[in-house]
């Protein structure tokens, strides 16, 4: 049957128009990143599941309004409105007026209840037995207690940040997590104080680090680079500043990484780097800062064997440079009020030679 | 129902100048049973009222005011997430203001509203004249009244509760919390606990003893039913808080180490302790919002709910089932596999109910005719907003996407879209539906449509966008960003968005006092409703009913009893239309079968119950500071009120 | 079928005026708030001797077992006392004597079992803020002696509802109510020895 020309043409424009925002569309999901961006075996399996779950869901959602549409524009009483003392309708004559009370169904009674069983049981049911599905199978893909010839990293958490151990490479470092690519790795939770959670959306789903328990899961990262890491449980006043990056390195550059990153720093030959480690070594810092091969060893606070390497400080939230380091240690309640590193002064000349000496804590 | 209004012109001399006369007259009520019905004169008067009424007006203009003070904070905490590295408030009074936020929001507005709007409603809508304790109820309230005040108290001393609603340890022991802070939080939250377990006990006794004749359970309003479900729910989720909070308290005050894990203590024990109670507690607060909902669509679909027994047992079964889905609050925190899949089933199972009462809704404004006003308005917005966020919630139920998105946006994005959209539309539907009964003046329809639009584009532009933050990686409860997150545009979004939803609220104020200050009275049955409440004066007299009815049918007002069916207990009811011997009484009936059994007496007005509310304060405060002698005296006045309230009185006989 | 009582003439005394099972309905969800209080803390109790490695600790003492059988006991014969007031209520209205002593029984016993289970729990005192078992029992107790000393202070405000007496107007619904919390009290007495017995009293 021929259709007017002008119907047809209207038609072929709006799909144009609907056509056009779908990229768009899925750009605003995809972000910047974060969990719709996998490369972990984890997140993989999670954003699958999400896309799975978001079609389904579009379909659900769109039946329902349009059902709630056409319920409410197929048949309508005039009188909308309340009435009130004095108004017309009061006026209105008593006895049958359709509108009044209870009126008569419209469409088939009997359509009434099985509407409500089918949409509110049965087709339910297959989603969710679905959905259930999907959680158990998809439970083998996920993180396990441990795997054969996963790498072992200890991961605990403190207010506010991340002591971070390997125990096969004899490396502690802190704020960091370094990866072997395509290669299984079991993080083992822990926490001193509070509950933390540590979340790496590229990677993997949350897990909790809970005082008085281990928690430990597998993670396998499939595409090198660098990612974000948060703590996701609130701890307290800087919980929003408690980060970590988290760096997937080639296999070869991995074992590179862990040999740095576990050698010994001696005592600088310089002269004026010495004065700076001899700064380090008579100050407050030793009470609570670890450098490998040197007399500071106390785990309190975070390890600084490797500082210079590390992107980002304070726990991932300033840049590792040298007006941020020096920021950092004469008034680290600016840049993270609440934390427990107490403000250390000295004068420019030592901050200079200290500084000049951390520099050098690594490659 | 009522007698004529009449002019106060017209009384008889010697009745012009009393109070109570003139209010009669005003209303056409009758002035004897309003004596002995209305509280005594003066402020002592306006302390000791009893009458369901004014406790339920004062519950829902209390939470009122405390759904505006956690908006002020929701609102600070938008424009402070507005733009990365924001310095309107410092990370201390951030998170004082979002703890405070969901403190208020669900324990001093959310249910407390509708706790106020069962205690005004239900006894209207099953004909009665009163709630069973009215005593007691009177209590609830000032309860609520003094644990909200004892929290906000700790803004003034600078302690303000800072350890997020849900409390875990060990940040909130005192180790991590040094200070009142959380003190203030869990002696408070444990007295306005107590005003709701007090509310919910009576609500159940209600609707077993005092509907009227020939309302069997099966006729019940649905409304009715929602809150029996929720009064139920809430005898045995609240306790459970309330035990839970206790521990901790004792914890941080004598070291008593239950969640301490250095001493035999665990501190998952308070996440299962607190989700015991935190999960049902969203479905106490969305089963009599569904409640509200079934009250608005007949009305305004013009029949009466489609598939009645389904709704009923959905709202059972939504109750019972709430209780065993805890565990999907803690699914990162290392919980074995098998007990993950236990708790995902349960959780997805759930919606299957919920799934029912959208359909049920459906299904009737298919079969009915559509009758527009502001509530249904609300009604569709709450259809469109609840069904997204039930949505999202069957999905953060399925574990692995749990894992991505729990203690992130997308996850505050869904308890938002079920909370807002699932429970604060449905209210202000009933609000807009129900303000004749309330304060006797039908709320501005044009004025309704805006608040409306204003709330329902102003939530979703609000909160959509919080779920691309969750998936972007952005966790809960973080007062600032930085730049680098990318997180930039959605945070904007999202606060413009909250300020248009602010505006709605705003605006559904001015149309309050617009209403009120336009005088125009509204009727008794401006919506030409089926249920009762609709049989009574705007607002209804304090007896409620002159003559209370007999029922016969779900729909009472479309489809009224005849009362001469029944002759002898025409006669009863009639003879209860005059006060014997200044005696508050109601008529009680079976609970199955709505066969009328008794006379029931009614507390009359007490000081005593405000007194013991007062008393408790008294004691909380004394052991907040550690003062114990203060504390004894509390506790002994306490005493004393409460065997004072319970004293056998001419009136009354050993009601409580 | 209605109940409607026949003497529902206006002067009827309340008590005649049919069923009045409001209070009743009122005190056993209340009892019933108080089971889930109860059961909260038993839960507590199990979830942490679940999790424990050694429960109870090598190193504390559990309450005397024996004691406090002796106070649920007490407590047992308390309700009975209760039982038998509520008896005489309905035996003879006017019977005030018999009825103020067994409630006044009822209150010194429940004071008796109150003090005997302090005791019992004396070996624990110092040890509650040690570990969490110990803290535990502590409040098990407590819940339990906060139940006997309502019902004592009960017990002693309804005698002295008999005392004083108000015509047509028995306290058959208070000591019914009594009874209900006392019966409840001495269950729960019984369940605190299960918990003691087995859970490492001494």
């Amino acid at each position: 049957m021929a259709e007017p020309a002008g119907a047809g043409e209207r038609r072929r424009v709006a799909r144009r128009r609907w056509l056009r925002l779908a990229p768009f569309a899925s750009t605003l999901l995809a972000g910047c990143g974060g969990a719709l961006a996998p490369t972990g075996r984890e997140a993989g399996a999670a954003a699958t599941i999400w896309w799975v779950m978001f079609a389904i869901a579009a379909v659900v959602f769109l039946a329902v309004v349009a059902i709630l549409v056409v319920a409410v524009r197929s048949r309508r009483d005039e009188r909308a409105g309340p009435r009130t003392e004095g108004s017309s309708r009061a006026e209105e004559p008593a006895g049958p007026v359709r509108g009044v009370g209870e009126v008569e169904a419209k469409g088939p009674r009997a359509a009434g209840v099985p509407m409500v069983l089918v949409g509110g049981v049965v087709l339910p049911s297959v989603v969710l037995a679905f959905l259930l599905g999907v959680t158990i199978w998809s439970g083998d893909d996920m993180r396990r207690e441990g795997i054969d010839g996963a790498l072992p990293i200890e991961v605990v958490g403190q207010q506010y940040w991340w002591d971070v151990r390997y125990p096969d490479h004899d490396v502690r470092t802190a704020n960091e997590i370094h990866l072997p690519v395509g290669r299984e790795v079991v993080l083992e939770l822990r926490s001193d104080d509070v509950i933390h959670s540590i979340w790496i959306p590229e990677l993997a789903g949350k897990l909790d680090l809970v005082p008085g328990t281990v928690n430990r899961m597998t993670l396998r990262a499939d595409e090198v680079g660098t990612y974000r890491g948060r703590c996701a449980e609130f701890c307290g006043l800087q919980h929003a500043r408690m980060r970590l990056d988290v760096v997937v390195h080639e296999p070869a550059d991995f074992d590179a990484w862990a040999e740095e990153a576990s050698a010994p720093r001696g005592t600088p030959t310089d002269e004026a780097l010495f004065r700076g480690w001899e700064t380090f070594m008579s100050s407050s810092c030793v009470y609570c800062h670890a450098i490998e091969g040197t007399p500071a060893s106390s785990e309190f606070g975070p390890d600084l064997t490797n500082l210079a390497d590390r992107a980002r400080l304070a726990a991932g939230v300033v840049p590792n440079n040298r007006g941020h380091l020096a920021g950092w240690i004469l008034d680290p309640q600016r840049i993270k009020p609440g934390n427990h590193m107490p403000a250390t002064w000295m004068e420019p000349q030592r901050l200079n030679e200290l500084l000049d000496y951390l520099e050098t804590l690594g490659t | 129902m009522t007698t004529e209004a009449v002019e106060t012109a017209d009384l008889p001399p010697e009745d012009r100048h009393d109070p109570v006369e003139r209010r009669a007259a005003l209303h056409g009520w009758d002035p004897e049973l309003t004596r002995v019905w209305s509280a005594p004169p003066g402020l002592v008067g306006w302390l000791s009222a009893v009458n369901h009424k004014d406790i339920g007006r004062r519950f829902i203009w209390t939470s009122l005011a405390f759904l505006f003070l956690g908006g002020l904070q929701a609102l600070v905490i938008r424009t402070q997430l507005a733009v990365p590295e924001n310095d309107l408030v410092s990370a201390e009074l951030y998170n004082q203001l979002f703890t405070m936020h969901g403190t208020t929001m669900m324990f001093l507005f959310v249910v407390p509203c509708l706790e106020g709007l069962a205690m005004f409603f239900a006894p209207l809508m099953i004909g009665a004249r009163d709630m069973p304790f009215p005593r007691l109820n009177a209590f609830g309230y000032w309860a609520f009244l003094a644990g909200g005040l004892f929290v906000y108290a700790s803004f003034f001393t600078g302690e303000v509760p800072d350890g997020g609603w849900f409390a875990y340890v060990p940040l909130t022991d005192t180790e991590f919390s040094p200070g009142r802070n959380m003190d203030f939080w869990l002696l408070g939250v444990t007295l306005v606990e107590v005003a709701g377990i007090v509310g919910a006990l009576e609500i159940v006794v209600l609707v077993l003893k005092h509907k009227v004749p020939g309302m069997a359970l099966h006729r019940m309003p649905l409304f009715v039913w929602s809150v029996l479900v929720m009064a139920a729910m809430m005898l045995v989720a609240f306790p459970v808080l309330l035990t839970a909070s206790l521990l901790l308290e004792l914890q941080r005050k004598l070291n008593l180490p239950f969640y301490d894990p250095s001493a035999g203590g665990d501190p998952l024990l308070w996440q299962h302790l607190f989700w015991i109670f935190g999960h049902p507690e969203v479905y106490i607060q969305f089963i009599p919002a569904a409640g509200i909902v079934s009250t608005v669509i007949p009305a305004f679909a013009r029949r009466p709910i489609v598939g009645y027994r389904l709704v009923v047992a959905a709202l059972v079964a939504t109750g019972v089932a709430s209780f065993g889905l805890w565990v999907h609050h803690m699914f990162a925190t290392g919980i074995p596999f098998l007990a993950l899949t236990f708790f995902t089933a349960a959780s997805l199972l759930i919606a299957i109910p919920s799934g029912i009462q959208v359909f049920a809704w459906l299904a009737t404004l298919w079969q009915g005719v559509v009758r527009w006003s502001t509530a249904l308005w609300f009604v569709i917005g709450f259809v469109i907003i609840f069904v997204l966020g039930g949505i999202t919630g069957v999905m953060v139920a399925v574990v692995p996407f749990n894992w991505q998105v729990h203690d992130s946006f997308f996850v505050v994005a869904h308890f938002h879209y079920v909370l807002i959209g699932g429970v604060v539309f449905p209210i202000f539907a009933g609000l807009h539906y129900w303000m004749p009964k309330l304060n006797g003046h039908l709320l501005d329809e044009r004025i309704g449509r805006t608040t409306f639009w204003l709330m329902f584009v102003g939530f979703n532009v609000g909160f959509f966008p919080q779920h691309v933050l969750g998936f972007e990686g952005m966790p809960r409860r973080v007062y600032t960003y930085t730049e680098g997150d990318g997180w930039d545009l959605w945070n904007m979004v999202s606060s413009v968005g909250a300020f248009v939803l602010g505006l709605g609220f705003a605006l559904f104020l001015v149309n309050v006092w617009v209403s009120r200050r336009r005088g125009e009275l509204a009727g008794d049955d401006p919506w030409d409703a089926p249920t009762l409440e609709w049989s009574t004066t705007s607002p209804p007299a304090p007896y409620n009913f002159r003559v209370q009815p007999q029922v016969r049918d779900v729909s009472p007002r479309w489809h009224p009893a005849d009362p001469e069916e029944d002759p002898e207990l025409a006669a009863v009811l009639e003879e209860l239309a005059e006060p014997y011997e200044g005696r508050r009484e109601t008529v009680g009936t079976t609970t199955l079968d709505g066969q009328p059994n008794e006379v029931v007496l009614i507390a009359t007005s007490s000081i005593w119950p405000f007194v013991v509310a007062i008393a408790l304060v008294v004691a909380l405060a004394a052991a907040l500071y550690d003062l114990v002698v203060l504390g004894l005296v509390g506790l002994a006045v306490i005493v004393v009120g409460v065997v004072a309230w319970l004293w056998p009185g001419p009136a009354r006989t050993e009601v409580p | 079928m209605s109940v409607w009582p026949e003497e529902l003439g206006r002067s009827a005394p309340s008590h005649l005026r049919g069923a009045r099972s409001g209070g009743l309905y009122g005190m056993a969800i209340a009892l019933g708030v108080a089971s889930v209080i109860g059961g909260t803390l038993l839960y507590a109790h199990v979830h942490l001797a679940v999790n424990a490695q050694e429960w109870p600790p090598q190193e504390l003492e559990g309450p005397a077992t024996s004691t406090v059988a002796f106070a649920a006991l007490v407590a047992a014969l308390a309700a009975a006392a209760t039982m038998a007031a509520y008896r005489f209520v309905h035996a003879d209205e006017r019977d005030r004597a018999h009825v103020f002593a067994s409630l006044l029984a009822a209150a010194l016993l429940g004071a008796i079992a109150l003090g005997l289970l302090v005791v019992s729990m004396a070996p624990l005192r110092g040890e509650a803020d040690q570990h969490a078992y110990a803290a535990s029992m502590v409040v098990l107790g407590g819940f339990v002696a906060l139940l006997l000393a309502l019902g004592v202070m009960g017990a002693l405000v309804v005698a002295a509802w008999v005392v004083v007496g108000h015509e047509g107007s028995p306290p058959s619904d208070s000591s019914r109510n009594l009874r209900a919390l006392q019966t409840y009290t001495a269950v729960a007495t019984l369940a605190l020895l299960a918990v003691t017995a087995f859970g490492g009293g001494s």
